[in-house]
Order: C-alpha cells, then structure tokens, then sequence
C-alpha cells in the first residue's frame, strides 16, 4: 500500500442529503443584479423590507440598551453583588480548592441576601453580553429569571427575538411581564394587550437612546475574556464565574459611564 | 452610474439594471453566498426557500453595508443576521417541528454511525483511526466531512457553539492526521500546515 500524502486524500468526498447541495449552476452574477435591484427599490420605498428586519435589529439594539442601562447605573454597592457571586464560584469549586474552610467563611459572611444574589446573575449576564459572550450570558440571564427576576428574562426575550427564535422569545416575554406577586399594594400589575404577536412588537415602541451613553468596553471585554474556559471540550469557549478582579474592573467601568 | 436607468420611476425587469453595490460587498458575496445558501437550506430543508432568505439577508447586508463593516465583530455580526432571517422562516413556515425532526434524525445517524465504528476491530485505516478519537471529535468529522454539513448546522445537531465545532473538527483533523501518520497510512511530511505535535514529523 503506498502511503497517502495528505489526509485529504483519504477522505470520501462529502455526500450531503439531497436537496442540500447548492447546485453548481448558481447564476452569482444574476444573483447580485438581483440583490441590487432589490437594494434600490428597498431604498426607494418601492418594496417593502421583510418583516425580520425590523423586529431582529429593534430587538439587538433594546438589548443593548437594557444592558448598558444596567451596567451604567448600577450603583457602585452592587458590584458587591458580583463580588459576591466571586465568593459563590468559590464556594461551588470548594471541593477541588485547598483552604476553602477559609472561603467558605468569607462566603457566608457576604451573601446575606437571595435578592443581592440574583441581581448579581443578571449583572455578569449583562457584562458577558456586553464582552461579546452572549451564550455565556444567555446561561446565567437564566438563572435570574429562574429566580423570577424580570429583567433577566426581559433580556433573554429580546436575545431570542433578536435571533429569530419567536417560541423561546414568547416563553421569556410572558414571564418578564406575568404580575408578580411580591407588588405593592396599590401597583397595578402590567397590562399587556390580548393580542397574538404583541410580544412581537414591544421593542418597537421602547427607547434605546441609552445605548449610545455606554463607556467602550474594550479593557473589561479583555478582562472577561481572561476568565474564558479553554477546557477541550463542549464547555471550551464559555465563560466561567466572574471573580474579584472582574468585579473591581466593572467598578471602574461603571466609575465611567 | 444607475441614476439615468431608475428614472422615470419605471420598474423594470430586474435583470436588466446594473449591478451598484460596494465592491467589497461583491467581494464578500462570491466568498459566502455558498456557505450561507447551504446553511439556510440545511435549516429549511429546502434550496428554494433557502435561496430566498439568503437574498434577503445580503440585501439587508448591502443596504446596511458601511454600518455592517464599522460594527465590532463583522463575522459573527453576519452570521447572526442570516441564522435570525433563517429562524424567523422556519417559524413563519411552521417548520420547527420538521427541522427538529431532522434534527434527531440526524442524531440517531450519528449514533449508529459510532455504533459501527466501535465495532471497528485493528487495521490502519481511516475508521479505525476514527474510532480512537474522543467521542466529540469524532461527531464533528462525521458531520462536517463526511456528512458535509456546515459548522452552524453541525452545532445545532450537537447543540454547541459552532466555533467549538470548529475547534473540535481542527483537532479532529490533527489528531487523524497523527494518528495515521504513526500507523504509516500517511506519510511522515508537514505537507498540512497548521499546529502539529512536537516530536509527530521527522
């Protein structure tokens, strides 16, 4: 048998199912003429634009504002609360840590309370979005909204809305606007029209001004992206728990703002 | 260049205008205009409607061309347009059960794939090698050069990020190409560049 030089080589080439394969007789040049007609009568107004446009950038730019609005007015005690979430990280890789009595110490001294907690979730969501990890975000926005925070799962709407993902967007909108039942008495409860797709459209009629007033997050991307995993396997590329640095980071970063 | 086709405000036929579009835009369609039309038709199951979205998608690209390349991450800026668009077809189809459905089927595949692997016995040939990798690198190959499927569509099957596709489909290549190497299937060159192990050449 005579040695293969490349692997390729070896390799059959790809049978993709039917109906999968572009053809080779694609016309790329009628294609961009089309594409450029197209743009012109988009631009003229004589053709509507389809109806994704509109709701999936209205979306990603209300999300970007909620989290440069979370993350600038945050006031600086609340960073504790990422701090805090240190502290808990330590705590769930206590049984690997050595000295972690010590830890566990400090942990209980810190967390004293659920809610603190559960805006310290949404905040590392809102940081990891803002550093360009929005899968990382989208895992801990769950957790708070699992804990019934409803801006947790207003962002995750608007992330699945933004990414054409309608199902998971109606699931998140019904539980950022059900009536919670810690109101205060005389608060009426959200009214949210009877209407099939009005999930669809609140981005629309919401304010993202703030999202220009953001400070460039240059220095904390690169903070956040030191606490990237690079583990080898389906976990590589996500972000792990944020740690003391990162909340000392975040107050500059809203020290800014 | 196209003000004296458009007045008059006659719409011909399509065909007939010339092209006005960025040249770094053409440049960026000749490139993709395949990876994309073969991601949305994996998603739709369907070429035609594919074709449709994907023109939709550079459409918008074009009209929002200068602002596109000023963003922060034009790559993944793109591909999130295009898998929106497509996501929002599927639903606007009712697809979503059909997409799932192919989904697990292609699953199920892969499983029987690893099933036959395992059952692979000695030799020095590529499935033998392909049953040594880990599981995981092993998906990837199968998906992505066997099956031919696209890294976004493999990730979906896998339910994965697909630049961890990406990464698991490199060291598969890596750790076949070691492996086959070692058992003389390959020859000892560095004819494929990329990173190698110390010590696996010469």
């Amino acid at each position: 048998m005579n040695p293969e030089h490349l692997l390729h080589d070896l390799i059959p080439t790809p049978t993709t199912p039917a109906g999968t394969e572009p053809d080779d007789t694609f016309d790329v040049p009628a294609e961009l003429r089309r594409i450029s007609a197209d743009v012109a009568r988009i631009r003229r107004g004589q053709q509507p634009p389809p109806g994704w446009w509109a709701e999936q950038q209205q979306a990603r730019q209300c999300l970007e504002a909620v989290v440069a609005t979370e993350l600038s007015t945050t006031p600086l005690a609340r960073i504790a609360d990422l701090a805090a979430l240190a502290d808990l990280a330590d705590l769930v890789e206590q049984p690997a840590a050595a000295g972690s009595g010590r830890r566990r110490a400090r942990h209980r001294g810190r967390v004293e309370d659920i809610t603190q907690e559960i805006e310290g979730f949404r905040l590392f969501g809102c940081v990891l979005y803002l550093a360009g990890h929005p899968v990382s975000a989208e895992f801990w926005w769950k957790i708070g909204a699992g804990a019934r925070d409803r801006i947790s799962a207003w962002c995750l709407y608007l992330h699945h809305l933004g990414r054409g993902e309608i199902g998971e967007a109606r699931l998140w909108f019904e539980q950022a606007v059900q009536a919670a039942e810690g109101l205060a008495p005389g608060v009426p409860a959200p009214a949210v029209p009877d209407m099939p797709d009005y999930f669809r459209t609140a981005p629309l009629a919401m304010d993202t001004r703030t999202a220009a007033a953001a400070a460039p997050v240059g220095a904390l991307a690169r903070e956040v992206d030191r606490l990237v995993m690079h583990t080898g396997d389906d976990t590589d590329g996500l972000v792990s728990c944020p740690d003391r640095r990162l909340a000392d980071r975040l107050e500059e970063y809203a020290g800014l703002s | 260049m196209n003000d004296d086709t458009f007045t008059g405000n006659g719409i011909g036929p399509a065909v007939h205008e010339p092209v006005d579009l960025p040249l770094d835009f053409e440049a960026y369609f000749l490139v993709k205009n395949k990876g994309f039309r073969r991601y949305a038709a994996e998603m739709l199951g369907d070429q035609a409607v594919g074709d449709e979205v994907v023109r939709e998608v550079f459409t918008h690209l074009a009209l929002n061309w200068d602002q596109v390349l000023a963003g922060p991450d034009f790559e993944s800026h793109t591909w999130d347009v295009l898998t929106g668009a497509v996501m929002y077809r599927v639903h606007r189809l009712r697809r979503e059960h059909e997409l799932a459905a192919r989904l697990r089927q292609t699953r199920r595949k892969l499983d029987q794939m690893h099933q036959a692997l395992a059952r692979v016995e000695g030799g020095a040939g590529l499935y033998a090698a392909l049953a040594d990798l880990p599981a995981r690198q092993c998906d990837t190959f199968i998906l992505r050069t066997t099956m031919g499927y696209t890294a976004e569509y493999t990730a979906q099957i896998l339910g994965i990020h697909p630049r961890t596709v990406d990464y698991h489909h490199r060291r598969a290549l890596t750790g076949l190409e070691r492996l086959l190497t070692d058992r003389h299937v390959l020859r000892r060159t560095a004819a494929v560049p990329g990173p190698r192990r110390e010590g696996a050449d010469r």
